[in-house]
């Protein structure tokens, strides 16, 4: 599991942005020919603590959330949802109880996806970035 | 192995009640203590050079960062010694090429710092020790 499935998982939970984007979150890239509007979580990239004798069992992450809908207007009110949903978030979520203790809005950028077949039907694209800190479990070996 | 590894890096200090060391929970890095002789210069009319002779060994501080936990027994007893200004027996001890290495000396904590605070990140606590002995280097402890 990943930090992107436990947000997907928490953000599964909220019925304020499932009746925006029913439950068309996916990880990394969204399922073709899946509806719109819809969320594509994707881990850009993970630091994690470390001491002199062991991890420190805490992990930063840079998570993209983009809100993906053919209406302007449409992806602005997910991406302002899922904010609301994240921005300022400390709890536990996810299927493996991960322990996040802070979530903070970095960035936020908008896009638009020109349709491939010479359509005026492209996809509006809202790409927030979140960096999230969270508790992991320190490892063990045994040699 | 022919080097020393960061990594396994402890420091362990003595308690106000007893003299057992106890190793500091927690530690991100240590920067050991400093030795190096003060000198005087004795050039003379004859010298062809500037000479200089060593007088008196100074040892400079060691400092530590620490990832800070209230509920850590290590790190109140830092506090205390903070607080009373007592000598402290301190010992880093090294994963070595052909063994453990160590540098004892005895010290004071000097200063407690703790870094700034922000949304995302831990807390950490820089703590320097002002050794009030020698630095005593041993090589390959086994």
């Amino acid at each position: 599991m990943s930090i992107a499935t436990d947000l997907r998982s928490y953000l599964l939970t909220q019925s304020a942005l499932t009746t925006l984007s029913s439950t068309r979150m996916f990880c990394h890239k969204r399922d073709q020919g899946s509806a719109f509007p819809a969320l594509v979580l994707v881990l850009d990239n993970e630091e994690h603590g470390h001491r002199l004798t062991a991890a420190s069992g805490w992990a930063m992450a840079r998570v993209t959330i983009d809100s993906l809908a053919t209406t302007y207007v449409s992806a602005a009110n997910i991406a302002e949802q899922v904010r609301q949903e994240l921005s300022g978030f400390n709890g536990t979520i996810g299927t493996s109880s991960t322990l996040v203790t802070s979530v903070v809005l970095d960035n936020r950028a908008e896009r638009f996806m020109d349709p491939i077949d010479g359509s005026d039907v492209g996809v509006f694209v809202i790409s927030s970035d979140y960096m999230v800190q969270y508790a992991e479990s320190v490892p063990t070996f045994t040699t | 192995m022919a080097f020393m590894p960061g990594k396994a890096t402890t420091i362990a200090i003595t308690t106000a009640s007893s003299t057992t060391l106890v190793t500091v929970g927690q530690v991100v890095s240590v920067t050991p203590p400093q030795t190096e002789w003060r000198e005087t210069e004795v050039t003379h009319l004859a010298s062809g050079v500037v000479e200089k002779r060593a007088t008196i060994q100074e040892v400079g501080p060691c400092s530590f960062v620490i990832e800070r936990d209230a509920e850590n027994v290590t790190h109140a007893s830092i506090l205390t010694a903070l607080s009373t200004g007592a000598d402290r027996t301190v010992r880093i001890t090294y994963v070595g090429s052909t063994g453990l290495t160590r540098d004892d000396f005895a010290g004071f904590i000097k200063t407690w710092t703790p870094e700034e605070v922000s949304v995302g990140d831990v807390v950490r606590v820089g703590v320097t020790i002002q050794p009030s002995s020698g630095v005593a280097i041993t090589s390959a402890v086994t």
